[in-house]
């Protein structure tokens, strides 16, 4: 079993996120909305809010941080609106100290697919040694940065040809199509027919 | 990178007029219902950059047919973009047919199209590539990575072979690596080609080889050194079999033959062997032939002659016998016939020999009962009889004229009892009231009704109260069953019973006015009864007398009629009608009886009997002289028939003798054609054999001897042909031989020039896959991240876990990775899984590559989520790229730009909101007759 270490995907997602704009926030507590625990993480921005709580591998523990994460992020929208005066999104990361069951994967996925007031996306580490794929579930997260496209100079290069015939095979073919260059090289010269 | 700024559209497609666009901002999003000119505009970013429209390319469009069918004819059809490429400033006008630009704010200039893509995609063309390959390889990679279209997303959702080819260098064009793929696959229809020839030529060697062996095989070692010898030797024992075959004919030989001259002779020779050959067979067959019959060939010709004579004689015999075989049944045949004749008639005579004897019993009887109705005559002969039966008519009618004198007769006793009936009848009188009387009675009997209905009127008036009363006073007499009182007057009776008593006295009391009324009544009834039995005994006697009248007149009329009847049979009435009938009756009777008889007696020759013989002897002894006639009859059948019998007998011997003499002359016939058989063969083998020659056994042995030594040269003759067609075989061959050893190099030389090529092509082409497959590779493992990140955020149902590049064997393939099971996208992947993986890919080389990218209706066939996710990435990808990228989108549905507003509005790159948004909308509006615009 891997071993769960928070700070990993804690980190990695604050890479990814100040990639497009987000910076640390701070949990507040708001009189109207559910206590959200101390050790959960805030990412803020001008057009989306970030919250990130760690659940136990239970249903009620799964459905008790949901149901209070969104609720916490509803109220912070509302205010970051009238703040700002425009639409805020929402985005609720549980993290998952390890893979969910096949049962909880199901109330995993229901949630996921569920759209009341907020995103809502779950991450656990995978068995992979790679870092980046034992935290794959994070590029899940849409509001989040990508990981970088390779630079490209574009249309590869061709490969260089020394040998004359194959030189001349290309030249004809581009000059002439391949069909007419192979009758062109086919018919150069023929043997006499017989008598 | 390729960053677009303004682009300027005038008659193009879907727009007339001028269209001013900005395409800097980082996101465009442009919106129009269907029709207006998203597309448009896309496609004009393409022609501009590629000088073509790919998908108006694969549907046959001319380059006439970019410019609008509605622009004005002043409006050309033109594009001009301002743009940054490479780091160079470029502005670029394309027109139909024509394309200049202006770089680094210098003056216009004409452009080639190798130059301008040149400097839109200048990596990558060897120098050694040519210009037109160069061109369209770089087309290839700027359509494939800078436009995503509805189309390739089509060819993207597709499962056809066709498709899928599509597919795969849609990818390979996205990698930068389509140009790689072009050629190799130009090398593999080159090396197709090519092979076709190497494969002629090879065809062509092997053929010559084949032949070459087989002529080398049937050559002997001594051949070769011997090849001066071979022609001249040939024609030596050519030249000896045709001496050995006498020919009369013979053709032309040259001194020096080539191997046709020799093969000219040699088939001469054989045609002359053959002859020879048949003719000797024809002889040595009819020597064959003659070996049987040769000894006894003389004794045949003469046994043929008189078998011949015997045959004659035998003939004449048949003919005589066949002569009185029908004289002799001719004879029985008249025999037979007489025969047939006497014994109809003696069945004829005996059916009129009984008719006679049972008639002459029953005409007795009739003749007895007439004569003794007349006893003055006992005694009628034939004569009489005849004389009778003429007085009355034949057939029916007589017969007729019978039942009515026996009905008549039967009917007397009745006439005489209805006579008497008639008598008394005529005697009864009865007596009727007159009418006046009749009508006195009635009106008597009318008035009398009357006063009894009077009568009853008055007693029912005055007794039917006088009645209820009393009815009335029984009841209370009934109840009154303990009172003394009368109820009426009050008068004490002393006791009930007095009381009772009293009252039922009163009540029985009667008037004498009722009792009066009553008398009178019962009275007149009396007299109603009275007048009407009168009357009805009046009726009586009216129907009695009219009855008896009827009865009169029936009778009368019967007795008329049987008089007339008596008339008719020619009788007159007298005293006694019953003699005369009888009398009558009898006679008829007798004259029914007695004419079969006469009939049966004028059919028997008895003209020598006297007529004047009584009638019962005339039958009898006709009858007699009938019999004896019969007895002479059956003696004569019987003689008769005794003559058939030896007639037959002697024609069965007869015909006897006819079958054997025919059966011998048969066989006599078949021994004497075999003999004619056998003679004329011998003939025709001798006239084949010996000609005119007398056939002698000497001259048979000298023809023997003669065929021996034919045979013996004409064996002797096809050795030699042999021998000598072997050696001009040989001579031809070595010649063959030398041919095909000269011919086989420059095949081969062509066959080694032409493998030099395909091996040519195959080594380039395996050089271009190699190449292919190290980039793609690379290139694969630094996008596959990317694309996996971007496809799972888009994938909002987790299905796949992540996508991974395929195996090396196919590096231009993809796996979707699903609870550790590889699978192929093309296989597994849905129609809205393949739109995201597209566009997965196409948004991770976007990231690489950077500038303006064009998405003609990229979220068409996205579900809710996806679509929220993708405008995720698009910010994401918006906001990280630090200015690198613009993406032109364009969208008919109103809900997708509302979606974009509420998610792009407020976000800007730098952090600075409301300043430099990251989208911009372009509203377009009206279509291509009225005009297109836009407001942003």
């Amino acid at each position: 079993m891997t071993k769960f270490d928070p700070q990993q995907a804690i980190q990695l997602i604050d890479d990814f996120a100040v990639a497009v704009d987000f910076r640390r926030g701070t949990i507040e507590h708001f009189g109207n909305a559910p206590e959200v625990p101390d050790a959960s993480h805030l990412w803020t921005s001008e057009y989306a809010q970030i919250l990130a709580v760690y659940s136990h591998l239970t249903e009620f523990d799964i459905r008790q941080n949901v149901r209070n994460g969104q609720e916490w992020l509803d109220v912070l929208c509302m205010n970051r609106e009238q703040e700002f005066g425009n639409v805020v999104d929402a985005y609720l990361v549980i993290l998952l100290n390890e893979e969910p069951s096949k049962q909880l994967q199901g109330i995993v996925r229901e949630i996921e697919l569920d759209p009341t007031a907020c995103r809502k996306h779950f991450v656990w580490p995978s068995n992979a040694e790679d870092q980046e794929l034992r935290w794959s579930r994070i590029f899940r997260i849409t509001v989040l940065g990508l990981p970088p496209s390779p630079e490209s100079s574009g249309m590869t290069n061709t490969p260089k040809l020394h040998d004359r015939t194959q030189i001349e095979v290309l030249d004809d073919i581009k000059n002439l199509k391949p069909a007419n260059a192979a009758r062109k090289h086919g018919e150069q010269v023929r043997p006499a027919p017989r008598r | 990178m390729i960053k677009l700024g303004r682009i300027r559209i005038e008659g193009f497609r879907g727009i007339p007029g001028l269209l001013d666009v900005d395409l800097s901002a980082p996101i465009t999003l442009i919106y129009a219902p269907n029709g207006v000119g998203k597309t448009s505009i896309c496609d004009a970013a393409e022609w501009l950059l590629t000088n073509s429209i790919k998908r108006l390319e694969e549907s046959a469009a001319e380059v006439s047919d970019f410019r609008c069918d509605f622009a004005a004819s002043d409006v050309p059809t033109r594009v001009t973009v301002s743009m940054i490429a490479y780091g160079e400033t470029l502005e670029v006008e394309r027109l139909l047919g024509s394309c200049r630009w202006r770089r680094n704010s210098d003056v216009y200039k004409a452009v080639s199209q190798s130059d301008f893509l040149e400097a839109l995609a200048p990596s990558a063309v060897e120098t050694n590539v040519h210009k037109t390959h160069a061109n369209h390889s770089r087309q290839i990679w700027l359509r494939g990575t800078r436009f995503l279209s509805g189309d390739s997303l089509a060819a993207l959702l597709e499962s056809d072979s066709d498709s899928m080819g599509n597919r795969e260098r849609l990818f390979a064009d996205m990698l930068g690596v389509g140009h790689l793929i072009e050629t190799e696959r130009q090398l593999e229809i080159y090396s197709k080609h090519i092979n076709q020839y190497v494969k002629q030529q090879t065809t062509l060697i092997e053929n010559r080889r084949l032949a070459l062996r087989q002529r080398q095989a049937s050559l002997d070692h001594e051949s070769r050194e011997n090849e001066k010898t071979l022609l001249p030797h040939s024609l030596a024992k050519a030249t000896e079999a045709l001496n050995l075959l006498h020919v009369d004919d013979i053709p032309p030989v040259k001194p020096e033959p080539s191997v046709s001259d020799m093969r000219r002779m040699i088939a001469f020779l054989r045609g002359e062997l053959e002859r020879k050959k048949n003719n000797w067979n024809e002889r040595r067959s009819a020597e064959i032939s003659l070996a049987a019959d040769w000894p006894s060939r003389f004794i045949l010709t003469e046994q043929q002659s008189v078998d011949q004579e015997k045959s004659r004689e035998l003939t004449e015999k048949i003919t005589q016998i066949t002569k009185e075989v029908g004289h002799l049944r001719e004879q029985v045949e008249a025999n037979e016939l007489e025969r047939a004749g006497q014994t109809q008639s003696l069945i004829s005579d005996q059916a009129i020999f009984d008719n006679l004897k049972n008639g002459l019993a029953i005409v007795s009887n009739h003749l007895n009962t007439y004569t003794k109705l007349l006893p003055e005559r006992s005694v009628f002969s034939y004569q009489d009889v005849v004389a009778l039966s003429g007085e009355y008519p034949l057939g029916r009618a007589f017969q007729s004229f019978l039942q009515l004198a026996g009905r008549t007769r039967s009917d007397v006793p009745e006439i005489l009892r209805e006579g008497e009936e008639l008598r008394v009848l005529r005697s009864v009188h009865v007596s009727l009231p007159s009418a006046e009387g009749k009508q006195q009675t009635e009106n008597d009997l009318a008035a009398a009704k009357l006063r009894v209905a009077s009568l009853h009127r008055d007693h029912e008036r005055i007794a039917g109260p006088i009645e209820q009363l009393r009815h009335l006073s029984a009841s209370i007499v009934d109840m009154l069953t303990h009172a003394e009182q009368c109820p009426v007057c009050a008068h004490n009776w002393g006791s009930a019973e007095a009381l009772r008593q009293a009252l039922n006295t009163a009540r029985k009391a009667e008037s004498p006015e009722i009792w009066q009324l009553a008398s009178n009544l019962e009275k007149a009834e009396a007299e109603v009864r009275r007048l009407q039995d009168e009357l009805d005994s009046y009726e009586t006697n009216v129907k009695r007398a009219t009855e008896i009248d009827a009865k009169i007149s029936s009778l009368e009329a019967r007795r008329t009629a049987f008089f007339e009847r008596f008339d008719s049979l020619g009788l007159k009435v007298g005293t006694d009608l019953s003699a005369l009938l009888d009398g009558l009756y009898a006679k008829l009777s007798f004259i029914f009886s007695v004419r079969p008889l006469l009939d049966e007696l004028s059919r028997v020759n008895v003209s020598n009997l006297p007529a004047s013989l009584p009638i019962i002897d005339y039958v009898s002894q006709a009858s007699t002289e009938l019999q004896q006639r019969m007895n002479e009859a059956v003696a004569q059948i019987e003689e008769l028939r005794k003559n058939s019998a030896t007639f037959q007998l002697d024609l069965e011997r007869r015909t006897r003798t006819k079958s054997d003499a025919e059966r011998e002359q048969v066989a006599l016939q078949q021994k004497i054609e075999n003999t004619e058989f056998r003679i004329h063969k011998l003939r025709a083998g001798w006239r084949v054999l010996g000609g005119e020659r007398p056939w002698t056994s000497d001259i048979l042995a000298e023809l023997s001897t003669q065929l021996l030594q034919e045979n013996s040269e004409l064996l002797l003759t096809e050795e030699l042909i042999d021998q000598a067609e072997r050696l001009m075989e040989a001579s031809a061959n070595l010649d063959e031989i030398s041919k095909l050893e000269s011919e086989l190099a420059p095949i081969e030389a062509e066959r080694n020039r032409l493998t030099s090529y395909a091996l040519a092509a195959e080594v380039a082409r395996k050089a271009y896959f190699d190449m292919r497959q190290q980039h793609v590779r690379r290139q694969m493992e630094e996008f596959v991240r990317v694309i996996s990140a971007l496809f799972t955020r888009m994938q909002s149902n987790e299905v796949y876990d992540r996508i991974s590049e395929g195996d090396a064997s196919s590096p231009l393939s993809w796996r979707a990775i699903s609870e550790g099971f590889a699978m192929n996208p093309d296989l597994r992947f849905s129609q809205g899984q393949r739109q995201d993986f597209a566009l997965s890919i196409f948004l991770a080389r976007a990231r690489g590559l950077g500038g303006t990218f064009f998405m003609d209706e990229p979220l068409v066939h996205l579900d809710d989520l996806n679509r929220v996710a993708l405008l995720d990435v698009f910010r994401a990808i918006c906001l990280e790229s630090n200015q690198k990228i613009s993406i032109v989108l364009t969208t008919a549905s109103k809900a997708t730009l509302r979606h974009f507003v509420e998610k792009f509005t407020y976000v800007s790159r730098d952090g600075q909101s409301q300043h430099t948004p990251l989208l911009r909308v372009i509203h377009l509006e009206g279509n291509p007759r009225a005009g297109v615009s836009l407001r942003y």
